[in-house]
């Protein structure tokens, strides 16, 4: 009788040892790149370029202290906030009330909208690029924060659309008729009745439209010149000078220009977590 | 207060017809049922009345006024959910208060006003203790109430409700039943109520319309509905068990079918006099038949038949057995069992029949013969 639960067990602890090992690869498969630009933010210069030791003898903030003390990145990094927290705020905007309309009023060749959204998303940005460097300049909005934001608020758009359709939908239509014979019209039916329920997926698309916005880089790098509209991606890869590649800095204004994306992360994840429409219909 | 008319109502989805030349009419502050099986286009027929979706044809009026292009906002009516659909992130307050806080700017009462309405209507339905929950943490029967509540706090011109009732336990049903009853006699306003429940259509509606398909078989009290059926949908949607139809052939004031006879009042048989073909469907209401252990029969009761019991349903108060009867098409028929304990299955018994005026309709058509049904 033993011996079906001892095989049993041991297939349990298989199975376990399996589990971690597959977590532990994947958690080093995510997290490795940036242990290792940690490792990098605080060797020395003497350090950096040897290996052994992997992990440096003597700690030293040099690095950061360069950045912190280096003219422009200050002004970048605000660069960088304004652009993603305008682009978010005017996505989302527009999304929701798009995915609003696709979700829930009465117009022709909802699907033809969506299935032409997830096309535009899929385009490669390199393509456009040269046009829209012209139309830019043509507007005169060259090495603005306008440019960037305009720019990264149409390629979050699909995606955002698309996430907060699928929240919308989710929404029982009945919410949107009550609120309609209550007495409001379709805007405030939204504003009030739409809107709330639908926050865990405000919260994920616009989370992804900042993410986007944060860290792209072509965009940034080709409609900006100077640091009055440079962001922190594009300065950090402008750090190499003709006769050396600065890694230890790099490495330091990487883990400082990433650090308000991963509190951004941790702090919206309980809205991405909570409860849809917890009660509204029975059960 | 509102008297609700639809006027050769139609409505397309797409390729699908689900309601056909409509034409109804609701009494100001009567209770309207609205019974038919799922995918006959009660609900549909709501929607229309609320303002959630346009007629393809037709117009609706109220008061005669007509509000087919009006928003739901604009027609002053108030619709209760099969789901409820209470807002779920508002408290229960929130959610009765939410009728007034959108309407229209001139006609918004100001904060104390709204406060004491939900009060009042909260105290009316029992909710006073539950005001600052959510409907998340309410049992269904206070969440059906809150639904109510919202619905009535504005007082409205017309009440909807669609099955408000089928997702409650039997009880509770019986409860609120009586309770919509109450709330009609206070407020006196027009309520239109959409159900597949029969008992619910009968003992809550002062009228009710019968329909199937989208077609409008029947309006009518619910007694008419019951004892003159105006075509065989209605005959057979309406009552439990099932009315009984056979096969029959009509011969100089007498209805035949196989060894069955009866008579018929000799006005009905007037009427029918002037059809061409004698055969006709046979409409006996299992309380019409008498089925009584054959032992006990009287030897002067002559109009007996004898027949085979099939099986016994009991419902308490009643016994129905299933019987066959030989030469007669279908063999089987319900009857309402006397002396209960003493028929069994595979049991002869007597069966007679008490149908002073029998349901004749056209075997073609289904339609009720001899008389006008109302």
């Amino acid at each position: 009788m033993t011996v079906p639960g001892r095989i049993k067990r041991a297939g349990d602890l298989g199975w376990r040892l399996g589990r971690i090992l597959a977590l532990g690869l994947f958690v080093s498969w995510a997290l490795g790149p940036l242990a290792w630009q940690g490792i990098t933010s605080i060797k020395s210069e003497q350090e950096l370029v040897r290996l052994p030791p992997l992990l440096p003898e003597t700690p030293t903030a040099t690095h950061y202290r360069t950045v912190t003390a280096r003219s422009g990145l200050g002004r970048e990094i605000l660069n960088s906030i304004i652009v993603a927290t305008s682009a978010t705020v005017s996505a989302i905007a527009v999304a929701a009330l798009c995915a609003f309309a696709l979700a829930r009023l009465p117009i022709a060749g909802k699907t033809t909208i969506l299935s032409l959204l997830l096309g535009i998303s899929m385009f490669p940005p390199v393509a456009v690029i040269s046009p829209l460097y012209l139309l830019v300049r043509w507007l005169g909005l060259r090495d603005t924060l306008a440019a960037l934001i305009l720019t990264h608020t149409a390629y979050a758009l699909p995606l955002a659309i698309w996430v907060l359709t699928v929240f919308f939908r989710q929404i029982p239509v009945e919410l949107y008729w009550a609120a309609r014979v209550d007495g409001c019209g379709p805007w405030r039916a939204l504003w009030s009745v739409l809107i709330p329920p639908a926050r865990p997926g405000l919260a994920a698309a616009a989370l992804l439209a900042f993410i986007f916005s944060w860290n792209e880089f072509m965009f940034a790098l080709t409609l900006t010149a100077t640091d009055r509209s440079r962001t922190a991606p594009v300065a950090i890869a402008l750090f190499p000078s003709l006769h050396e590649v600065p890694w230890g800095d790099m490495a330091a204004a990487t883990l400082v220009v990433t650090a308000p994306v991963i509190a951004l992360a941790l702090a919206f994840q309980r809205h991405l977590l909570a409860g849809l429409t917890a009660g509204s219909i029975k059960g | 207060m509102a008297e609700v008319a639809l006027n050769g109502i139609g409505k397309r989805f797409g390729a699908t017809e689900v309601i056909r030349d409509l034409t109804l009419s609701v009494r100001d502050g009567e209770r309207f049922a609205l019974l038919g099986p799922s995918g006959s286009g009660k609900s549909t027929l709501l929607h229309l009345i609320a303002g959630l979706e346009a007629p393809s044809s037709g117009c609706i009026l109220f008061d005669g006024r007509d509000v087919t292009a009006l928003q739901p906002r604009e027609r002053d009516v108030a619709l209760v959910f099969q789901s409820y659909a209470l807002y779920p992130h508002m408290t229960v307050a929130d959610n009765l208060a939410f009728p007034l806080r959108v309407a229209k700017r001139g006609a918004r009462p100001d904060r104390r006003t709204i406060q004491q309405a939900v009060r009042r209507v909260a105290d009316s339905l029992g909710l006073g203790s539950v005001l600052e929950r959510r409907p998340g943490e309410l049992s269904g029967g206070q969440r059906q109430r809150v639904a109510l509540g919202r619905a009535i706090i504005r007082q409205p011109a017309v009440f909807l409700l669609d099955e408000p009732l089928s997702n409650l336990d039997v009880q509770l049903r019986a409860d609120m039943r009586a309770e919509l009853r109450r709330l009609h006699e206070q407020l006196k306003i027009t309520m239109i109520y959409v159900t597949h429940d029969q008992i619910e259509a009968l003992t809550l509606a002062d009228r009710v319309a019968v329909l199937d398909q989208g077609r409008l078989q029947q309006v009518g009290t619910p007694a008419e509905l019951y004892q003159t059926p105006a075509n065989l949908f209605v005959a057979t949607f309406i009552g439990h068990p099932a009315m009984n139809l056979l096969e029959a052939l009509l011969d100089d004031g007498t209805v035949t079918s196989g060894p069955i006879r009866i008579p018929l009042p000799t006005t009905q048989a007037e009427r029918l006099r002037a059809r061409n073909t004698r055969t006709v469907t046979l409409g006996l209401r299992p309380e019409q038949i008498r089925v009584a252990a054959w032992e006990t029969r009287a030897r002067a009761e002559e109009d007996r038949l004898p027949a085979t019991v099939r099986e016994i349903e009991s419902t308490g108060a009643q016994t129905w057995a299933t019987c066959e009867l030989a030469a007669q098409n279908p063999p089987v028929i319900v009857g309402l069992a006397e002396e209960a304990l003493r028929i069994k299955p595979g049991a002869t018994a007597a069966l007679s029949f008490r149908a002073a005026r029998p349901h004749l309709f056209d075997p073609m058509t289904g339609l009720r013969l001899g008389e006008e049904a109302s």
